[in-house]
């Protein structure tokens, strides 16, 4: 079983690999979409999911990595990928110490402080215009090349960005802190009384999840060229970001990348066909993933397919 | 030799006093059983020692070490290993992998996953949990659960075990298995703390008991003299045990 399902994942390694040189530009475009999608939730699912926290407001360190990336590349004249490391130090630094205090909350306390954080963010990101451009965004250099060489460059890059996301979640799940923060997860009391140093693994989770989504948002602004406070801080992001883990499964390691895989190609398909609707269309589906497979897909239909658990699902989660 | 001393320990809640001056010891290799009605502070002497709550006067110190300041992690490093009331399974993680938890960060502090797994099935035999290692502790039964509880504290390599009602709500044979179980655990040399309401058994497993009510040490002695104590019979036992312990 654990063979056929590392079999199944080089598989479809390989597909993507080859993929650029069968498909459009559009395509290739979606799909870089989806694994910057895929790179957030899988490097999110490390706090929310594996750890229990659920931190909302992630998206802040997507947004400090963009800007981390943009004010280098134009102000600094560094090259795009030396910046990248720089994103997820930021990422790391920043959870890192806004952990000790924040991680003292649980629940909904901790979902609304992280949006806090994002909104705080966002705020001074707007206000330093000098060095930001404040509101009106940010352009970054444009890359040099043929757009088909562009376009597999980000395809492949952001593939990479998210290959990371999955090998350090992979490595995390095996390893000794792994059982840390899944004991976490389920109670910090028990587990802080076998030993486990609950604020130091949470906090180390956290960085951890921020540097990963720091590097995607580094990506993102080279690949876009321009960003803006509103759109790297929040916008549908946490919303997304929320439903692909919960599509997939939070506690998994694979869950979350597949949750980001099926939501954006249905959201592409739904934009394609609804456009006038596509956000209402959306909304409905992320409301029936969570009333009806809060657990994720893999966990909830692990026998097979049923009304029966959809519905169990829905009587479970009644007030 | 002590292993743990309480001297003057007193825990509040704003204005209301749950431990009031509390003077206690227990020696190593013995068994402490701790009784007493319902909101008598067992369990919050428990949460003391732990340091899961703060102490709010007096001290506690094992082996020497003052437990007050630390954490509760530390605790455990130290070689206290406790079970809770309410049983607190790792949902999610196998039976197995529930107990390596204890192996890893316990006093024993394993880096490698084999070795974890080595100590977690030691600790699985010692309770007899061997042929249910690989399913989810969710799906037990309650005394599997608290074998569980039992089973991860013995992976942390305590020398001082803190049971939480272990017994609580399990059948005749149960009890019988599990206090079999707490008095091989004595023989390997582990030193307990046990809280329970089921007096055929901490009579049976206990070398000394301490009385709490309404949060003070009524009495302390050999479960014979509990049993004849005038103060313990009116508050805790009542005269129909009483009769039955004679």
């Amino acid at each position: 079983m654990k063979d056929k399902k590392i079999i199944l994942f080089f598989l479809f390694l390989a597909v993507l690999i080859f993929l650029p040189y069968i498909v459009s530009g559009y395509w290739l475009r979606v799909l870089t979409q989806t694994f910057l999608f895929a790179s957030i939730a899988t490097g999110s699912n490390i706090i929310i999911g594996f750890t229990g926290y659920p931190a909302f407001g992630n998206i802040a360190f997507f947004g400090v990595g963009a800007y981390v990336t943009g004010v280098m590349t134009t102000t600094y004249n560094v090259p795009f990928l030396v910046t990248l490391p720089f994103c997820a130090l930021s990422g790391f630094v920043l959870a890192g110490i806004l952990g000790i205090p924040i991680l003292r909350l649980k629940g909904h306390y901790f979902a609304i402080a992280t949006v806090g954080i994002m909104e705080t963010i966002k705020e001074i990101v707007d206000n330093m215009v000098e060095t930001t451009g404040g509101g009106m965004g940010l352009t970054l250099p444009i890359m040099v090349g043929e757009p088909e060489f562009i376009y597999k460059y980000f395809y492949y890059v952001m593939m990479l960005c998210m290959l990371l996301s999955v090998l350090i979640c992979y490595i995390i799940s095996r390893i000794k802190i792994g059982y840390a923060l899944r004991a976490i997860r389920v109670d910090e009391d028990a587990a802080s009384v076998m030993g486990i140093n609950t604020p130091l693994y949470k906090t180390l989770a956290w960085a951890v999840s921020a540097a990963l989504v720091g590097i995607a948002g580094g990506i993102y602004a080279y690949w876009l060229s321009y960003i803006d406070p509103h759109t790297v801080f929040g916008g549908t992001y946490p919303v997304k970001m929320f439903a692909m883990i919960l599509l997939g499964g939070a506690t998994t390691v694979t869950g979350p990348l597949i949750g980001a895989f099926i939501l954006e190609i249905i959201s592409e398909l739904v934009w394609s066909k609804f456009i006038a609707i596509h956000g209402m269309v959306l909304g409905l589906l992320i409301i029936c993933i969570i009333l009806f497979i809060p657990k994720g897909i893999f966990e909830t239909f692990k026998g097979g397919f049923s009304f029966r658990k959809l519905l169990n699902n829905l009587r479970e989660n009644s007030l | 030799m002590v292993l743990l001393e309480a001297k003057n320990v007193a825990k509040s809640y704003g204005g209301l006093k749950v431990l009031t001056d509390l003077n206690f010891h227990v020696n190593s290799g013995e068994i402490v059983g701790v009784i007493g009605p319902n909101g008598a502070g067992k369990t919050t002497f428990m949460n003391l020692v732990s340091c899961l709550s703060p102490i709010t006067s007096g001290t506690i110190t094992y082996k020497g070490i003052r437990l007050n300041d630390k954490k509760p992690h530390e605790i455990a490093k130290l070689g206290i290993a406790r079970t809770f009331q309410v049983v607190k399974p790792f949902g999610g993680l196998s039976v197995l992998e529930n107990v390596m938890v204890g192996a890893f960060y316990g006093k024993r502090n394993l880096k490698s996953k084999a070795e974890a797994r080595d100590a977690a099935e030691e600790a699985i035999s010692i309770v007899g949990l061997l042929d249910v290692k690989d399913k989810d502790p969710r799906i037990l039964p309650l005394a599997k659960r608290k074998k569980l509880e039992v089973a991860r504290a013995l992976a942390m390599k305590p020398d001082l075990l803190l049971l939480d009602e272990v017994m609580a709500g399990l059948s005749m044979k149960e009890l019988e298995d599990i206090t079999e179980e707490i008095l091989k655990l004595k023989q390997k040399g582990i030193t307990m703390l046990v809280i329970e309401h089921v007096m055929k058994a901490i009579m049976k497993i206990s070398d000394r008991i301490l009385v709490l009510h309404l949060g003070q040490k009524i009495f302390e002695g050999t479960p014979k003299e509990v049993v004849e104590e005038p103060a313990v019979i009116q508050a805790y036992l009542g005269a129909k045990f009483a009769e039955k312990g004679k």
